[in-house]
């Protein structure tokens, strides 16, 4: 099936490298590697040929071993009840070097998938019409769902014009916020 | 469609229905559904859950759980806190000293009761746990958390019922094995001494083995750790397996190769008891081979948070076939220290 | 729809279009949701959906403990679903793992997921009224019946809506006789309720005006969005996975897959009462065939459960539509390496946008009542 696949496109695309990933042995869900440079192409491709016509899920896997991103798209065709055709693009880590061509102008349903992957992993999606954060806020500068990411101690904690107000509390009207307190009582009895 | 408006009566006619329809059928429940909450509670359903409580036979002192911490890895928001009871010199008293349930993290799932092996953890129904406290009061310890069997017994009773017939086959088994292990053993002389007294208080009684006695090199010196050790078969009577097979020139003796993993020997491992020390566990295994030394470095509580019993997980990991060395969770880092410490000795790590 | 927007008329009096932000704590949006919206007057010209205020990040979470350990969590995703969310994360542990399911088990699932989908759309179906202004009595009318079904998910489960009912290979506890009785009695007194509550709305005439031909969804749109479940089958997608994957035993029952035509409100409001409808019948047939037998594989173990390295992709017809996981496991096998929800609310509102322009700011609460979203499930 998929090594069939696999000549079509590789037919079609000319230039195109592709390999075969294979899923657990019972999951049977074999995956096609596709270079960054041919997977629009690729994709167009099966969409058009295959009536692969319905992009379920689009997300993205960290491999730090590898020192890749994964992206990876899940392709099913509702006119022939088919599926799924899973479609991976791999991009380096870093964050400048990280991009792989937007599919949301074939799949209108990647739109917000595609979001979440850059928001959460980092990748840039060229020719992706809207991206931005969507999950996290838009002052966030991380990507957490990256293997390297270490969460913050204070999860809740970003700047806010509170902050002044605290500081200032403490300067001018010599408010203490009770942590501060316990050691200001510590340095008094010494 | 009729004339307009005609869907707009229809509707009134169902709500009208429903009105009148509500004050019908009281006895049933079908109409009726309101409960007047705080003085009428609504009956529960025997599976239904809150939060989770330790079960004790008798008095709280005979509480089930050993405190193998179980529940608190497999606790998915990891809101179980558990301190092992340790008594003056620091041996572990197979009990919980302090066990705490943060119930504002708690999400009442069932996974501690689950897995527990001991089934010394169940799920409790009474949901009223308001507090005024937003931190300190809404954390359970050990004293709140203990509750009798009979009132598992009443609140879960399909459930009870089947968990004490499971403990009390468990414990005539216990109680058939215990028994019927030494007799095997040694048939000859019925008074055999019980399987695990304290070997630190016993005389470790000389027993050399004899020149022509069918060992070799490996064997020998393996007996002689584990008689010199000072275990069951030296104390008391001083009856040993050594001897009944001296006697009857058979070979019961468990040999490192031969034992299977799951059987104790005749006399049982002197080792294999929680009550120990863990310099006092090595003690008695210097000599012994590293599977037994391994298996003496454990908690001894059997508690598989391995995925096996003491002897299973000592095994599997002289046979390589385990590698993590850190899956003893009563044992603590000691354990796990102490395990790789013997891996390295051994130059397998 | 977009040609229905109405021009900035020149030359009379200047106007501006201007920007309100409906939510995020706002009645309308089910939840802590916002929408952008551009209104020329009172008609939308442009609605960016805004979400992420309830994301707590629930794949790294799963990333970080083992694979039992997810299982309460799903329950959080769709709060009104915690069945096929369980289900959903299971069958893809399951293909992932290669563990067969016990007849029994199979059966049981999918009782209690039909019942979740009665419960879903009955409680849609109030809401959506809700959002036109049908204050209370069809809402009120749904969570009667729901309370049913939760009681049966209480006695069975434990909890009324996070159930934590399945398990790798089966499902925790065993359907009693008397449960399965109980579940018999609701199927039996449902198309009842259901004929009321027709009764009530489908020919109501406010409702047909301001449904019908609101928020109209094209087919062609709809596959290209990734829209799935009713919305989708609404629009005329002849798309039900529990007939295209025939996942657990779906293979066996006999059932429709509803269609709508139009695409519009009320389509969506339809083709939910027809669901369940189909859900009743399916519930018929398996509480009639309920097998007899273990209801979880023994062999799978509880604890030390571990995964063969590779991914997979796992998915349920949930109520609001295709929920899947994309599961990778690596060497150790305990946790997952990576966990991916793909949730259908978020998805679906891909198509949000369109669906509002040139309506009037009234339209855009209930075309987006109509979607189906959970926020707990759209943020995660
Ligand atoms: S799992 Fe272990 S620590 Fe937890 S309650 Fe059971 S016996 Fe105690
Ligand atoms: S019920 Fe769940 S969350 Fe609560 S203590 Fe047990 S395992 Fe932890």
């Amino acid at each position: 099936m998929i090594e069939q696949l696999r000549e079509t496109i590789a037919q079609a695309v000319p230039g195109v490298t592709l390999e075969i990933i294979q899923s657990t042995p019972a999951a049977q869900q074999p995956a096609l590697l596709v270079d960054r440079d041919h997977a629009f192409a690729t994709a167009k491709f099966l969409k058009e040929n295959q009536q692969l016509d319905f992009c379920s899920c689009v997300t993205g896997v960290d491999y730090p071993k590898l020192g890749q991103i994964e992206v990876v798209y899940h392709l099913y065709s509702v006119a022939k009840k088919t599926g799924p055709v899973v479609l991976k693009v791999r991009a380096p880590r870093e964050l400048e070097q990280c991009r792989v061509p937007s599919l949301t102008p074939l799949w209108r349903g990647c739109e917000f998938q595609e979001r979440e992957a850059y928001d959460l992993f980092g990748v840039k999606f060229d020719g992706h019409p809207d991206l931005r954060r969507i999950l996290m806020w838009d002052e966030f500068t991380d990507h957490p769902m990256r293997k390297d990411y270490v969460p913050p101690k204070d999860y809740e904690w970003e700047p806010t014009p509170h902050d002044d107000t605290l500081t200032r509390a403490v300067e001018v009207a010599g408010i203490i916020p009770p942590s501060a307190r316990e050691e200001l009582e510590k340095a008094k009895k010494k | 469609m009729g004339f307009l408006g005609k869907g707009l009566f229809q509707g009134m006619a169902v709500t009208a229905r429903n009105f009148v329809g509500t004050y019908f059928d009281r006895g049933t429940r079908e109409k009726l559904v309101t409960y007047q909450y705080p003085e009428e509670k609504p009956p529960l359903p025997e599976n239904s859950r809150s939060f989770p409580f330790l079960v004790y036979d008798g008095t709280p002192d005979a509480m089930r759980c050993v405190a193998c911490k179980i529940c608190e890895t497999e606790c998915p928001p990891q809101c179980i806190y558990i301190v092992m009871d340790r008594d003056e010199k620091g041996k572990p008293q197979q009990r919980p000293k302090v066990f705490d349930i943060d119930i504002s993290v708690c999400m009442q799932c069932q996974i501690c009761v689950e897995v527990c092996p001991f089934e010394a953890i169940k799920m409790d129904n009474d949901y009223e746990k308001s507090q005024y406290g937003r931190f300190d009061d809404l954390i359970e310890h050990l004293p709140d958390l203990l509750k009798s069997n009979e009132y598992y017994n009443e609140i879960k009773p399909t459930e009870a019922k089947a968990v004490d017939a499971k403990l009390k086959a468990e414990a005539e088994k216990k109680a058939k094995k215990g028994t019927s292990k030494p007799a095997a053993a040694a048939p000859a002389k019925p008074a055999a001494p019980a399987p695990a007294p304290k070997p630190a208080t016993a005389p470790a009684g000389k027993i050399t083995i004899p020149e022509d006695a069918p060992f070799t090199a490996e064997q020998r010196a393996w007996l002689a750790g584990f008689l010199s050790a000072g275990g069951v078969a030296t104390s008391g009577t001083g009856v040993s397996p050594v001897a009944v097979a001296e006697t009857t020139g058979e070979t019961p003796v468990p040999l490192p190769e031969a034992t299977p993993a799951a059987e104790a020997p005749a006399g049982g491992w002197p080792w294999h008891d929680p009550g120990l020390g863990m310099s006092q566990r090595m003690d008695l295994v210097k000599a012994a081979p590293l599977a037994d030394k391994l298996m003496a470095a454990m908690a001894q509580t059997d508690c598989h948070a391995c995925g096996y019993d003491c002897r299973g997980y000592a095994d599997a990991i002289a046979a390589g076939s385990e590698t993590d060395l850190s899956l003893c969770l009563p044992g603590e880092a000691e354990t796990a220290k102490k395990l790789e410490e013997l891996m390295k000795e051994a130059g397998k790590l | 729809m977009i040609q229905q927007i109405s021009p900035i008329p020149t030359g009379m009096i200047e106007t501006q279009t201007i920007e309100v932000s409906i939510g995020p704590q706002h009645p309308s949006t089910h939840g802590v949701f916002r929408m952008d919206a551009v209104l020329d007057g009172e008609t939308v010209v442009g609605l960016k959906p805004v979400m992420g205020y309830l994301h707590r990040n629930h794949e790294q979470l799963a990333e970080r403990m083992t694979w039992l350990a997810s299982i309460p969590y799903t329950d959080r995703l769709d709060y009104f679903n915690s069945m096929t969310n369980n289900w959903a994360l299971c069958l893809s542990v399951e293909k992932l793992a290669g563990i067969k399911v016990p007849e029994r088990a199979e059966y049981i699932r999918v009782i209690v997921s039909e019942l979740t989908r009665i419960l879903n759309h009955s409680c849609v179906i109030g809401f959506m009224l809700q959002d036109l202004g049908a204050w209370g009595t069809p809402l009120l009318y749904a969570f009667r019946e729901r309370e049913k079904i939760l009681d049966l998910f209480e006695s069975l489960s434990g909890a009324r809506m996070m159930c934590n009912y399945m398990r790798f290979g089966g499902v925790r506890v065993d359907m009693t006789d008397a449960m399965v009785a109980q579940a018999k009695d609701i199927v039996a007194k449902f198309p009842r309720f259901l004929d009321e509550f027709e009764q009530l709305l489908s020919n109501n005439e406010v409702l047909l005006a301001r449904c019908q031909k609101v928020g109209i969804l094209p087919k062609e749109l709809a596959i290209n969005a990734s829209i799935s479940g009713p919305m989708a089958r609404a629009s005329g997608v002849d798309y039900d996975i529990r007939k295209v994957d025939k996942y657990g035993v779906y293979g066996r029952f006999d059932f429709r897959v509803p269609l709508g035509e139009v695409g519009d409100v009320y389509d969506r409001y339809y083709i939910r009462v027809l669901e369940m409808r189909e859900s009743i019948k399916i519930l018929n047939q398996a509480l009639r065939d309920l097998p007899a037998g273990a209801f979880v594989a023994p062999e799978v173990k509880l604890r030390n459960f571990k995964i063969p390295p590779g991914d997979g992709y796992g998915r349920v017809e949930a109520p609001k539509g295709e929920l899947g996981f994309y599961l990778v496991s690596d060497e150790g096998g305990k946790m997952p390496y990576r966990y991916h929800c793909r949730p259908p609310s978020f998805i679906n509102l891909t198509t949000l946008e369109d669906m509002c322009l040139g309506h009037k700011v009234a339209d855009v609460v209930i075309i987006l009542g109509s979607v189906d979203i959970v926020l707990g499930e759209v943020d995660r």
